[in-house]
């Protein structure tokens, strides 16, 4: 399959990625012979073969659903802009 | 026990190296028989990790002095009291920069997260602190864990220090250099594609990654959640199932965790006989290095001299694991990373015009080129139209992948191969080449992808006398046959107590 740049942008827009043309250049490229790699996938025979379905080798168990005093998330120290016990956000509109 | 004994003898500068490589058993004994203080051993190795760490780039940050002290002082009086302290107390470790301690950074080696701190403990942490265990620093990888040999970390690359030319390969290169260099006596890493027994096998020491849900991933920042796993790096098969021991259990707060406790096994008077080993021909092919594939033979002589009966062993699908797993964990990874918006986590970029322009100019300056390479494969995998193509097929492939383990486990305990193609390439050898780069990956997705246990113990070295790999890759859950099948080897050979010439350089 060939990646084309119309799809690489289309790509961009979902993954919420800004990139510049050299960057996107570049990719293309890479993410073209990396993909010709993925046709080793295509000498199985998968057809009647299920998916895996979950990396867990044992029956999952959730744990008791309780209610815990919330955890202090130290905002002060990893939202950006953190001043009078508020972290201020961007003006965007 | 060299320690004390041998303390007049040989003179405090080869004291001083006899330390730093002890095993942890070996620690154990001289702080419990008051031969070595805690606080002694502890200056000895944050003087190492200064003198040493400006040329191996092990860390990115170093935990506080003061605090590190006062905890062995308070160990060293513990002992003193005779207390009965666990095997692990006083002991340095270092913990890999994707591994959550509460009120110290954890990065992932990225610009993202250059300066979160983290406000909680990752259970692995948890439960280390309850083995009062010294952490003394995290330790570089590549960025998110994407990639096999510290050169996309954001920060600097680590060196290896068997040539401090060659990659130490990767993600956690810089857990690896600091055990192998004597900085920390054990450490943690994470293992989503061999990023655990890749390094191992490229420092020449030993790295373990556990069976999927051993031990809790609460706290580790998700790569790809059904590949990752955390495990320990260590000089000796002894002194990583030590550490397994601690780390691992049922944990709540990971519902993929399962109702196991690993339980270390003795390893007095242990015997292989009529153990059965499969050696895959996919794994012995052309794209091994002749260096690599006969020093692996060699070791397998050594096992086969202590019983154990070998057979070589076809597996069709690892010829196309590599290509399902660079389908599933880009996939899994583009989710994981979509957290990362400009908004949380500290890296925002500047002057954004709308919502949409602060999540996409936030995104494309904080992550680096491997990690937006891998999140733009993993976006379009999962697209619209591709689904099919790509990530339903190799889904299917991981069944096709599991089966084939399930057959040879039929016949065979367990499943012996190199850990790499090669040893340590040099620095940017393969930066401009991804697909070059994920090749070093080729023997050690597979087990990622079963979910099994697999060791990765040193067992020769080349020609550049760079350290070479043996991986041992077992059934689910196994992890203690593996690792008992590790020491008997340890046990007959002597390439892990061999350290890197030039360690000790200026001491």
């Amino acid at each position: 399959m060939t990646l084309k740049e119309e799809q690489l942008d289309i790509v961009l827009s979902l993954a919420q990625l800004d990139i510049s043309q050299e960057e996107k250049t570049q990719y293309l490229t890479q993410l073209q012979s990396i993909l010709n790699q993925m046709t080793a996938l295509d000498q199985f025979d998968l057809g009647q073969i299920p998916p895996f379905e979950t990396g867990s080798l044992t029956s999952s168990e959730l744990r008791e659903d309780k209610v815990e005093p919330s955890k202090d998330l130290m905002l002060g120290v990893n939202a950006p802009h953190w001043e009078l016990h508020c972290f201020r956000v961007p003006k965007i509109i | 026990m060299l320690l004390i004994g041998n303390y007049i003898v040989l003179g405090f500068r080869k004291l001083f190296k006899v330390m730093l490589f002890s095993s942890v058993s070996q620690l154990h004994h001289a702080f419990k028989s008051r031969q070595l203080k805690v606080v002694d051993f502890l200056k000895q190795t944050l003087a190492h990790i200064h003198k040493t760490d400006a040329e191996f780039n092990a860390f990115l940050s170093l935990s506080e002095t003061p605090g590190l002290m006062a905890s062995a002082e308070t160990l060293d009086i513990a002992y003193d009291r005779g207390e009965n302290l666990p095997l692990l107390a006083g002991i340095p470790i270092a913990i890999k920069d994707n591994i959550c301690i509460q009120s110290q950074k954890t990065t992932c080696a990225s610009k993202m997260l250059s300066e979160f701190i983290s406000p909680y403990d990752a259970t692995v942490i948890q439960k280390l602190r309850s083995h009062h265990v010294l952490m003394v620093g995290k330790t570089n990888m590549d960025e998110f864990a994407m990639g096999s040999s510290t050169e996309n970390s954001a920060f600097f690359p680590s060196k290896n220090p068997w040539n401090r030319e060659c990659v130490p390969g990767g993600s956690s290169g810089g857990s690896a250099v600091a055990v192998a260099s004597g900085q920390s006596v054990i450490s943690l890493g994470s293992d989503t594609g061999g990023s655990i027994r890749q390094p191992a096998a490229f420092c020449g020491i030993v790295g373990l990654k556990p069976t999927y849900g051993l031990v809790s991933r609460y706290g580790l920042v998700a790569f790809a959640s059904s590949l990752d796993q955390i495990g320990p790096f260590a000089r000796t098969v002894e002194d990583a199932a030590i550490l397994l021991e601690a780390i691992a259990g049922k944990d709540p707060h990971d519902a993929t965790s399962a109702s196991y406790s690993f339980i270390k096994p003795s390893f007095e008077n242990l015997s292989i006989k009529g153990l059965k080993i499969g050696l895959p021909q996919e794994l012995f092919s052309d794209a091994i290095s002749d260096d690599v594939k006969q020093t692996v033979l060699t070791a397998v002589e050594v096992l086969k001299s202590e019983g154990a009966l070998v057979e070589t062993v076809s597996m069709s699908s690892f010829q196309a694991a590599l290509s399902a797993y660079y389908i599933i964990a880009p996939a899994e990874a583009s989710s994981n990373l979509a957290r990362f918006d400009g908004v949380r986590y500290t890296y925002r970029s500047e002057n954004p015009e709308t919502l949409s322009d602060l999540f996409k100019k936030s995104r494309g300056q904080g992550f680096g080129s491997e990690v937006k390479r891998r999140i733009i494969l993993g976006t379009y995998v999962l697209s619209s139209g591709y689904y099919d193509a790509y990530y339903l097929k190799a889904q299917k492939l991981r069944t096709l992948i599991k089966e084939d383990f399930k057959r040879i486990f039929n016949t065979f305990d367990v499943i012996l191969s190199p850990t790499t193609p090669s040893t340590a390439f040099k620095f940017g050898a393969h930066l401009q080449n991804p697909l070059a780069m994920y090749m070093a990956d080729i023997a050690t997705i597979p087990a990622n992808m079963a979910g099994l246990p697999s060791l990765s113990i040193p067992c020769g070295f080349s020609s550049e006398k760079l350290p070479i790999g043996m991986q041992l890759t077992g059934k689910a859950f196994d992890d203690a046959l593996l690792l008992k099948i590790g020491h008997v080897f340890q046990s007959k050979t002597t390439h892990h107590q061999r350290y890197p010439e030039g360690v000790f350089h200026g001491v």
